[in-house]
């Protein structure tokens, strides 16, 4: 509640001094549930509890337990610190434009802009302002790199990496599987969506796509959805109800409590989430609505985790309330692709060219998702680099990943500083490549929503009910879904989308 | 569908000392129980203090 309340209005002193007591208590809270957790695991009767609860959750404590010790408290604290100064720093940035005062998130909507000059000049504003904060965002990053090194080392691990994979839940794969993932990446996706900008080039009629070019793919510029705030509101209501499966009496009780917070404002964080209040049995959903495609994309991604939430609420234990990262993305990316029939309500004539454009930049977001995955391993087994270190790494990555990137003019991230704009590097280490996972996952979805869509959603359902009380590849094997991290998996997602797209 | 609002969840404000007691009195049941109805109940009501 105290972090929700500080994203609402950044700028409130008390909300910050709750959330920074919380900061403080939530080491010691943790260490009281791991305490008993080790005691319940190694005592006589753990057996018990797994017959119980199932074993799955012996091996999420396992996780807990080896992730967290008292003697890295400090280190705890000090990088949640950081955290709010990268989440307060960038909702402090002010952007004259257009006659508007304007924040990272409301700037962003000129980034997709049908007239080229000014995605460059919206492009241009947001990398001047990483470019004059810089040095700040290297300071905070660098601090975070160093504390959480620090952890790693006092808990015993090789390096933060380790240590990431256990804080995550990952239970059911490690880096290498990982690292194997990306390379089918490469090998498969890689070449796709360097066709796809090329197609996206030929049709902007541009002599070479400028990075500020890349969320635009046709001349007409992208589709938005219409309406009012209000309007949208009734037609989400309206989508849900003819859709069923319990989510249109769902979207109804999250509006009648108000439990979204869905439009941009002075002083409000960016971007958006769902969380959640188990007492209470209920999710809420925070996003930052800026008049384009995403306020659809991700108040249908939002509502997929919210439903999940609520669907799992009266599981047996608060550690299955949520999946781990990556399978409670399968359910929100999903219900994005299953929403797709009732696009003409948001965008009219142009939902053909909404949903062609929404497939095309999910594949094109799975190489820059590795890259972001990629540089994290890279930072974290080599604690020691220097600012400038990352930013040649992230160079020489999305050269590998994002090959057709050109920056032209903006010196920041010409020069690899564009993973400063990603706040999950700061704010959640090592959480990025859970979105690419799940978005083959929900690819995946779409698939067989368009061979059968009534097996598709129930199988949805049948996934967000079961919570997390299974492993990652387990979840979604058991929805009919092959997992990502499988052999032949991406080539098989690939095909399918070429088909849908015409490639 | 239950009748809830976001503006009627209280923002909790729990003292260490008040959740460290708690924590040691359902750690003392969970290892005093004579059953395993008895340890899952402490364990439910531990999940309950988690939530």
């Amino acid at each position: 509640m105290v972090g929700l309340r500080f994203q609402q209005d950044t700028r409130d002193a008390e909300r910050k001094a709750a959330l920074e007591a919380h900061d403080e208590l939530a080491p010691k809270f943790g260490e009281l549930a791991i305490d008993l957790m080790r005691h319940v695991r190694s005592g006589p009767h753990g057996a018990e509890v797994a017959a119980h609860f199932g074993a799955h959750l012996l091996d999420l404590w396992e996780c807990k337990i080896a992730s967290y010790d008292p003697a890295i408290e400090a280190e705890v604290i000090a990088e949640s610190k950081l955290s709010n100064a990268y989440t307060q720093l960038v909702a402090s940035a002010r952007f004259e434009f257009r006659g508007e005062t304007l924040n990272h998130s409301q700037l962003g909507k000129f980034t997709q802009h049908a007239d080229r000059e000014v995605r460059h000049q919206a492009a241009s504003l947001r990398w001047d302002w990483f470019e004059e904060n810089a040095a700040e965002l290297d300071r905070i990053f660098d601090e975070q790199v160093h504390l959480r090194a620090q952890q790693a080392e006092k808990l015993g691990f090789g390096n933060y990496a380790e240590l990431a994979y256990k804080k995550l839940g990952r239970t059911d794969y490690d880096r290498n599987d990982v690292r194997g993932y990306r390379a089918a990446i490469l090998e498969h996706v890689v070449p796709l969506c360097a066709r796809i900008r090329e197609t996206q080039r030929e049709a902007l009629g541009v002599e070479r796509l400028m990075a500020w070019d890349e969320s635009v793919h046709d001349v007409d510029g992208n589709p938005a959805p219409s309406g009012t705030y209000a309007e949208k509101m009734d037609q989400a209501r309206a989508m849900f109800d003819a859709m069923d499966d319990g989510l249109g009496s769902f979207f109804r009780l999250m509006e009648s409590g108000r439990f979204l917070d869905l439009e941009a404002r002075e002083g409000k964080a960016g971007g958006g989430f769902c969380t959640s209040f188990p007492t209470h049995g209920m999710p809420f959903v925070f996003a930052n609505f800026n008049g384009t495609k995403g306020d659809v994309e991700v108040f249908t991604h939002e509502i997929g985790h919210a439903f999940q939430n609520y669907s799992s609420r009266d599981k047996t234990c608060i550690d299955f309330l949520w999946p781990t990262y990556e399978a409670a993305e399968v359910h929100s990316m999903s219900l994005e692709f299953l929403t797709w029939p009732h696009m003409e309500r948001f965008f009219g004539d142009d939902a053909e060219r909404f949903r062609r454009l929404h497939l095309t930049q999910s594949l094109l977001f799975l190489p820059y998702g590795v890259t972001v995955d990629a540089f994290q391993h890279w930072v974290y087994d080599n604690p020691s680099a220097t600012p400038g270190d990352r930013l040649s790494k992230w160079q020489e990555l999305e050269a590998l990943y994002l090959p057709w990137r050109s920056w032209g003019d903006l010196a920041r991230p010409a020069a690899g500083g564009m993973w400063q704009g990603q706040g999950h590097i700061y704010r959640a280490p090592f959480y990025y490549i859970d979105y690419t996972l799940a978005q083959v996952c929900a690819m995946q979805f779409l698939a067989k929503a368009e061979q059968d869509r009534g097996q598709a959603m129930d199988a949805y359902v049948t996934l967000c009910k079961r919570g997390g009380e299974a492993p990652f590849q387990d979840l979604v094997r058991s929805a009919g879904l092959v997992s990502p991290l499988d052999p032949g998996c991406l080539e098989g997602v690939v095909a399918t989308a070429t088909e849908y797209l015409g490639l | 569908m239950p009748d809830i609002a976001f503006a009627r969840i209280p923002t909790p404000t729990p003292t260490l000392e008040a959740v460290r007691g708690r924590y040691e009195e359902l750690r003392a049941a969970y290892d005093g129980a004579d059953d395993a109805g008895a340890r899952l109940e402490a364990l439910r009501s531990w999940d309950a203090l988690r939530r």
